[in-house]
């Protein structure tokens, strides 16, 4: 018991002092972005995405300084990993809708009813870790009243205990819908074009071709071969190093 | 004053012991059996002058000379002397005559001439077979240009020159050079052109630069100057037989007389080269050459609604006229407060001694529309300069402008009328600037379902849940009776015994109705009230009361019904039926109220 406590309290300290780290090497690129170096600012957040960091501050910066030095898929690819990160922050989505405005291909998504837009509005109007938080403090709220029922043997109010666990299940749903949907993530094109296959094969059909900053969805991955879908539903597969996850 | 004088006796003894030596022939091609002269002139000694040696002959023959001439001149207060000595000779063999090296050895020091060769065509040939053909004619013109390559805008300078022997009069420019793809600049000259002489091939020419031009190319590639026209008067004399020559000379003025002719410039072709791509700042707009640019504001201070001129002035050597306007695009460049109108340019081109220089100036007129700080931003204007090969960029210092408010902006609180306001118009596009905070960091990749965290906080509580529930039965259990389930069930109880007591009413033996009318209330008050029914006494009936606030009034009556009951039973004090009725309906009623009570505090809450 004992070990285990000392092994969890260095484990937090050691955390501590990466994160402390990590912080002041993105401010290290702030000052370098600050004084126009933004070769140098790209280098440093790069870093500290590389050594398995992220805030979406950092995805924010990356992007823009992918953007300054054109690599628009790169920039486009920050700052949609950015939105997972930040959904309601306005500067991400202007800056995402600039970057946008140099992909090439048009892809139409299907008209659906409009309830469902709304529906997606709600759904990404936090990010994952704000809805994990949000059922995790639903549920210990819940647990709360009904402990408090139980002890005060039924002299307290049913509506606030009600409310509550009626939200701890709303956002628990929610949770578990985006968590499936991102077992089959977006990705980006990096390259300036792709050639989409039929299957998974250097010989197979020339489906569609797509270019560089097109979003897509990775239905599944095969030896070095992403099987991807498009917004208009249309499948197929291209190589795995011509597209970054998001 | 006496370093000058020494300078000047100084100069006058170089060129007493400075001569000057020099062969030259009156024509390079002549037939054979004709004569040619040459001239041995030696210049800048007044006497002492030996005869030079003879030079050596290949091809012609000496016929006549040397005869000596001797000429004197005084420039700038000194005495120069010029000793001319003149062989007659007459070629012999058709090809090429040698003339070999004469020598003069004045004063200890040896002076040699130039060999020069002579065309001996056969007798019925012209005398102008090949070779530039205006270098044996009287009168040609030639072209200089300072240089055969250049940039695009970069100047070059066109000199042309007349080459005569004979004497000629009233020259007239009569056609200028097209000159497609330039911009050309006359530089003007002396107005007595000034008179030097030039040997070609032997030949002795007098030469007068007669006009200049500079040269901007606007294109790329071989550019060509076409020909210049000039028609002059030449004297021409009569060509005889003269063994000597002698008396060919103009002054005699014999035989001498005036053509008109026109002769024409050799064109020029001139390799323009586009300008250097590598090192080209973005803001070059085509200006090659030196230049200082400055930035001025006629006033630091003006109320609104009221004229400003911003002034460029760009000063130096180069393109002057073809330089582009330092604001491209006056509207973006300018805050939208300052209204702009297109600039007045003004040029003033110097052109001296071959140099093209001067100003250009642009004067913007800016009205101020709103009152505040107007800041004008500095500007950058880049040249290419040829010399250094390298571009060059200038920027003005950002001025500002201080603007007070106009005298008639009208409205009474002295803002800006409804009519004159403006949207804030946008200007340019950009992304938004980075992040200075950068927020809290994760590890990432980890979905958060992954996490160990996760699933303790999502549990954790739902144990404590099921420990909570768990104890709390345990507790109910060691209390022996389940309480709350004794309190739910209390009023249909209570309900049960009373109907069982109404059976009882016309009973005899009175006892059993009054104890089960005693029973019925006090089980049902102990469960209502949470107590265990043993021993449920009068006293933990107050207690149990006063705990509530529950009105006393209902307690007094259960009192009065509980003594009233033990009262019957244990002292055999029966009442009389109707008392027993009204016992039992005053039962029925404390039921009844507790029940209402509990029903509305559970509403409450």
């Amino acid at each position: 018991m004992r070990r285990t406590t000392i092994f969890l309290l260095l484990l937090f300290f050691f955390s501590m002092a990466a994160t402390g780290a990590t912080k002041s090497l993105f401010e290290k690129g702030v000052d370098a972005y600050r004084q126009g170096n933004v070769d140098e600012a790209l280098r440093v957040w790069q870093s500290v995405y590389e050594r398995g960091y992220e805030s979406g501050a950092l995805c924010y910066n990356l992007g823009n300084a992918h953007f300054r030095i054109e690599h628009t898929a790169q920039a486009i690819l920050f700052y949609e990993r950015a939105k997972n990160l930040l959904p309601r922050d306005k500067d991400v989505t202007a800056n995402l809708g600039l970057a946008r405005l140099s992909i090439v291909d048009r892809v139409e998504a299907p008209v659906r009813l409009i309830i469902w837009n709304w529906v997606d509005v709600v759904r990404d109007f936090f990010s994952l870790r704000e809805l994990r938080l949000l059922f995790i403090g639903f549920g210990v709220l819940s647990c709360a009243c009904i402990i408090a029922a139980i002890l005060l043997s039924g002299r307290v109010s049913r509506t606030l205990p009600t409310v509550v666990l009626v939200l701890w299940i709303v956002f628990g749903v929610v949770f578990v819908w985006r968590s499936i949907l991102d077992s089959q993530p977006y990705a980006i094109i990096t390259v300036d074009k792709v050639d989409v296959k039929s299957a998974p094969d250097e010989t197979a059909k020339d489906v569609f071709a797509l270019h560089e900053g097109l979003k897509i969805r990775i239905k599944s991955g095969l030896a070095g071969w992403l099987n991807i879908e498009l917004a208009d539903g249309r499948r197929g597969w291209i190589p795995a190093a011509q597209a970054e996850q998001i | 004053m006496w370093s000058v004088l020494l300078l000047l006796l100084l100069s006058a003894s170089i060129a007493e012991a400075q001569i000057e030596f020099r062969a030259s022939v009156d024509q390079a091609t002549v037939r054979v059996g004709e004569q040619v002269k040459l001239l041995l002139e030696v210049k800048g000694a007044a006497s002492g002058v030996p005869v030079p040696v003879t030079p050596s002959l290949v091809g012609l023959e000496l016929a006549g000379g040397p005869f000596r001439s001797t000429e004197l001149q005084i420039i700038n207060g000194r005495m120069i002397g010029s000793t001319t000595y003149t062989y007659v000779l007459r070629a012999s063999n058709p090809g090429t005559g040698k003339i070999g090296a004469s020598t003069l050895t004045f004063k200890g020091k040896q002076y040699t001439t130039q060999p020069i060769d002579i065309q001996v065509t056969g007798a019925g040939e012209p005398t102008t077979p090949g070779g530039p053909k205006g270098q044996t004619e009287d009168v040609f013109v030639r072209v200089r240009t300072d240089k055969k390559k250049t940039y695009q805008n970069e100047k070059v300078l066109l000199t042309y020159s007349i080459y005569f022997r004979s004497s000629i009069t009233s020259p007239e420019i009569v056609r200028l050079p097209r000159t497609a793809g330039f911009w050309g600049e006359e530089v003007p000259l002396a107005r007595d052109l000034p008179v030097h002489e030039e040997v070609i091939s032997g030949v002795q020419y007098r030469v007068a630069v007669f006009k200049q031009m500079a040269l901007f190319p606007t294109q790329t590639g071989k550019l060509i100057v076409e020909a210049l026209t000039l028609r002059i008067q030449v004297e021409v004399k009569a060509r005889r037989r003269d063994p000597f020559g002698l008396f060919n000379d103009p002054f005699f003025g014999m035989g001498a007389r005036t053509e008109t002719r026109e002769v024409h410039s050799p064109p020029v072709t001139i390799e323009v080269e586009s300008l250097p791509v590598e090192g080209q700042p973005a803001d070059f707009s085509g200006a090659v050459g030196d230049f200082k640019i400055e930035a001025t504001l006629d006033k630091t201070a003006v109320p609104a609604h009221e004229a400003v001129t911003l002034t460029f002035r760009i000063n130096g050597e180069g393109n002057i006229k073809t330089l582009a306007d330092p604001i491209p695009e006056p509207k973006t460049f300018f805050p939208p407060d300052l209204e702009s109108y297109d600039p007045k340019v003004t040029e003033d081109i110097r052109r001296t001694g071959g140099n093209i220089s001067g100003s250009k100036t642009f004067e913007y007129l800016l009205i101020p529309r709103a009152a505040g700080v107007q800041n004008i931003p500095s500007i950058t204007y880049s040249f290419f300069n040829p010399k250094s090969k390298r571009y060059h960029t200038l920027s003005t210092p950002a001025l500002t402008l201080q603007v007070e408010k106009g005298a008639e902006t009208g409205g009474a609180g002295g803002g800006v009328p409804v009519a004159l306001k403006r949207g804030v118009e946008q200007i340019g596009e950009d992304i938004a600037y980075m992040k200075v905070k950068s927020g809290a960091f994760h590890r990432r990749g980890v979905a958060p379902y992954e996490e160990m965290t996760f699933w303790l906080t999502l549990t954790a509580p739902w144990a404590a849940v099921a420990m909570v529930f768990v104890e709390r039965r345990r507790r109910d259990k060691l209390a022996g009776t389940p309480l709350r389930l004794r309190n739910l069930r209390a009023p249909s109880q209570a309900r049960k015994g009373l109907v069982r007591a109404r059976k009882l009413l016309g009973r005899s033996d009175g006892e059993v109705f009054y104890g089960m009318v005693t029973h019925t209330l006090r089980d049902y008050l102990a469960g209502r009230l949470n107590r265990p029914a043993e021993d449920f006494t009068m006293v933990q009936l107050e207690e149990a009361w006063k705990e509530r606030t529950w009105p006393s009034e209902i307690l007094e009556q259960a009192r009065r019904i509980l003594d009233e009951c033990d009262f019957a039973r244990f002292a055999s004090g029966d009442f009389p039926a109707p008392r027993r009725g009204e016992l039992l309906r005053e039962a029925e009623q404390i039921v009844e109220a507790v029940e209402r009570i509990i029903a509305t505090e559970g509403k409450k809450k």
